[in-house]
């Protein structure tokens, strides 16, 4: 693919990223923490358009510039770490074992560990490990919903992007 | 749409997970809700420590406060409340100070620069901000 | 064409970058940062609201105290105010403008009083040395003694040179009623300078706040309930207050206690520059409610060394400040505007409508 494709594609994906994560701002949540999680469809499709790279490279940029839209400046802290652990693990996945899992799975798996770094990150600002364990449960089922319902929707998004783009590595 | 082998991983995992978790709060028990004792003495917490219930009032228990200067306070943690039991301070006014049990209450040694606070959400203290006196 | 393409890349991005960091700064960003520190002989407690520059606003609050406190501490060797008390009857001192002014403010309000409020009350302080044990009520004759030397009128100030002095050897002046209400406004001019629009501070029992909550509701400060120990309340009662301090001078924070325990009497740390004694006017508290701390710090303490029927007369005349007053009956007076300010918290004390 050509580098100037590939930039505008990778500011197509930041920017829709960004809005997913904005309008989410705006869903109402079940328990403080339990978010939709929706930019994870994004990373998804980045991981396998482009790989492991340019997928981070859209975490850390949708991490930094989402909290500052709207949100405090420790979002940033909670989203970069959730963001990276998901997308390291979700890779992970993807390019080892891709046979093994469906887009769900792997899905649901980057909620999980996005939810985990995030609890991580909380727990270091507050100085408690109690709050890893209080949240962790209510976390993990709103992971599985979240996480399958992310996963179906990437899916949904590849299969498009397969016939309407060309897309070469 | 069956879930493929490792789908079933991810599920087992996380069930694991909320097991492990639930057994995390299990044993370091849960301090949601409860009041907490805070001893700072000049700037820096060095205890913290659970209020009691009214059910494990035999748990009762002196803390033997260090001050900077070789001066000493003892503070005694019950379920009817916090105060200051002993200190050799100047003007002992701590150990005169009256019991304290609601959160945001407070007593202090000022020649020792010990502060004994009670924190956490409480619901018979009216919600106040802070008490004038 | 592809360089275009990229420089209006490049620049979106860039904008979108500046925009995102301008909205972000300017909404949701406040912290709370808190401060404890023991000063001007008491615990100080600073709770403030803000961006990373309330922090700095912070440590610069807290300086600015520690330097009050250099200028005006009666047992700092360096001290303008020691050095001032050693001085006495040997020759005029040069002080900090901070003290000059506490001194000058503080003389002023024994000229309005006729000298209810006497910063030279530090004699008889001292002869007292109010202790919670093995303490001693002193002879009849050593207070008459002291208090032929306790007189604003000979404390002599020149404001070109900066300058206090005390007239007669033996004569002391204590800004302990009166220094911690500046150190607070100090404070609170510091903090508001460097933009922070919400602060709870505590002063040794002095509340002052900045704004209201961050959330823009007002703070709710309860009043300490002066015979707590014996009804096991908290607070006599409730006021809600934004961008006020809130004073209270009483008979319950220092006292003899065992001579309490053993008579039933009641020496506290309030003296009543007329006699020489712990001040009797009928009050437990009194409580002023005002926006400078300094005010309030003097007015609690005249209102409670005059009691409630002269001293409302005082504070009334001087307008602006609102003033609670609780006498030994547990009666609490109030100045007409509270009537509606004032929430009863406490059943065993009854609030009598101006």
């Amino acid at each position: 693919m050509k580098k100037t494709r590939k930039l505008t594609l990778l500011g197509l994906l930041v920017s829709q990223a960004l809005v997913l994560h904005y309008i989410e701002g705006f869903i109402p949540v079940l328990a403080p923490g339990a978010k939709l999680g929706l930019a994870n469809i994004i990373t998804m499709v980045a991981l396998v358009l482009f790989g492991f790279k340019e997928a981070m490279a859209i975490v850390i940029i949708r991490a930094v510039l989402g909290p500052l839209l709207g949100g405090s400046v420790t979002g940033i802290l909670y989203s970069l770490s959730g963001g990276i652990l998901s997308g390291i693990i979700m890779s992970i996945l993807y390019q080892n074992f891709r046979d093994y899992f469906s887009f769900m799975g792997i899905s649901t798996a980057g909620a999980v560990f996005h939810n985990i770094g995030q609890l991580l990150a909380a727990s270091w600002i507050f100085n408690t490990i109690g709050i890893l364990y209080t949240y962790l449960p209510i976390l993990m089922v709103a992971a599985v919903v979240t996480g399958y319902f992310n996963g179906l929707v990437a899916r949904y998004i590849l299969g498009y992007l397969k016939n309407k783009v060309e897309i070469g590595s | 749409m069956k879930p493929k082998i490792g789908d079933v991983f991810v599920y087992i995992f996380i069930i694991l997970l909320v097991g492990l978790s639930f057994i995390g709060l299990k044993t370091m028990g849960n301090h949601e809700g409860k009041l907490m004792v805070q001893v700072e003495l000049d700037g820096s917490i060095i205890e913290s420590v659970e209020m009691p219930g009214v059910e494990t009032e035999r748990t009762a228990r002196e803390i033997r406060i260090d001050a900077v200067d070789g001066g000493y306070n003892i503070v005694k943690i019950s379920a009817d409340g916090v105060e200051i039991m002993d200190a050799d301070c100047p003007d002992r006014l701590c150990v005169y100070s009256p019991s304290i049990k609601n959160p945001g209450q407070s007593i202090v040694c000022i020649p020792h620069k010990l502060i004994v606070r009670i924190i956490g959400q409480g619901t018979e203290n009216e919600a106040l901000d802070d008490t004038a006196s | 064409m592809h360089t275009k393409l990229r420089k209006t890349l490049a620049l979106s991005v860039l904008l979108i970058m500046v925009l995102t960091f301008v909205i972000g700064c300017t909404i949701g960003n406040t912290r709370e940062y808190n401060r404890d520190l023991f000063a001007l002989d008491t615990v100080i407690t600073l709770k403030v609201f803000g961006g990373r520059s309330a922090k700095k606003a912070l440590d610069k609050a807290a300086e600015r105290i520690r330097e009050i406190e250099d200028h005006m501490s009666p047992t700092l060797e360096d001290s303008d105010v020691s050095k001032i008390n050693r001085a006495a009857g040997i020759e005029p001192v040069k002080v900090h403008e901070d003290t000059f002014y506490v001194i000058k403010r503080a003389l002023n309000y024994g000229k309005l009083t006729g000298g209810v409020f006497d910063i030279t009350i530090g004699p008889i302080v001292n002869l007292w040395d109010i202790k919670s044990e093995k303490s001693k009520i002193p002879d009849e004759n050593h207070i008459k003694d002291k208090l032929s030397l306790v007189d604003y009128r000979k404390v002599r100030i020149d404001e070109d040179n900066m300058t206090v002095f005390l007239e007669e050897k033996g004569m002391a002046v204590d800004l302990g009623a009166i220094a911690k209400g500046y150190a607070a406004d100090e404070a609170v001019r510091i903090l508001m300078k460097s933009g922070v629009k919400s602060a709870l501070l505590n002063l040794g029992g002095n509340v002052i706040t900045i704004g209201g909550k961050p959330d823009g509701s007002p703070w709710r400060i309860g009043l300490q309930d002066p015979r707590s120990q014996e009804t096991g309340r908290n607070h006599f009662a409730i006021v809600e207050v934004k961008g006020a301090t809130v004073v209270s001078s009483g008979d319950y924070e220092r006292y003899m206690v065992d001579v309490y325990e053993r008579t039933g009497e009641r020496y506290h740390h309030i003296f009543d520059p007329r006699t020489g004694y712990p001040a009797q006017s009928g009050l437990m508290v009194s409580t002023i409610i005002s926006a400078s701390s300094m005010d309030a710090d003097a007015l609690s303490t005249i209102l409670f060394i005059m009691g409630h029927e002269e001293g409302f007369k005082t504070i009334e005349d001087l307008g602006n400040y609102e003033a609670i007053a609780v006498t030994l009956d547990k009666d609490v007076y109030i100045t007409e505007g509270l009537k509606d300010g004032l929430i009863p918290s406490n059943d065993l004390y009854n609030i009598i409508e101006p």
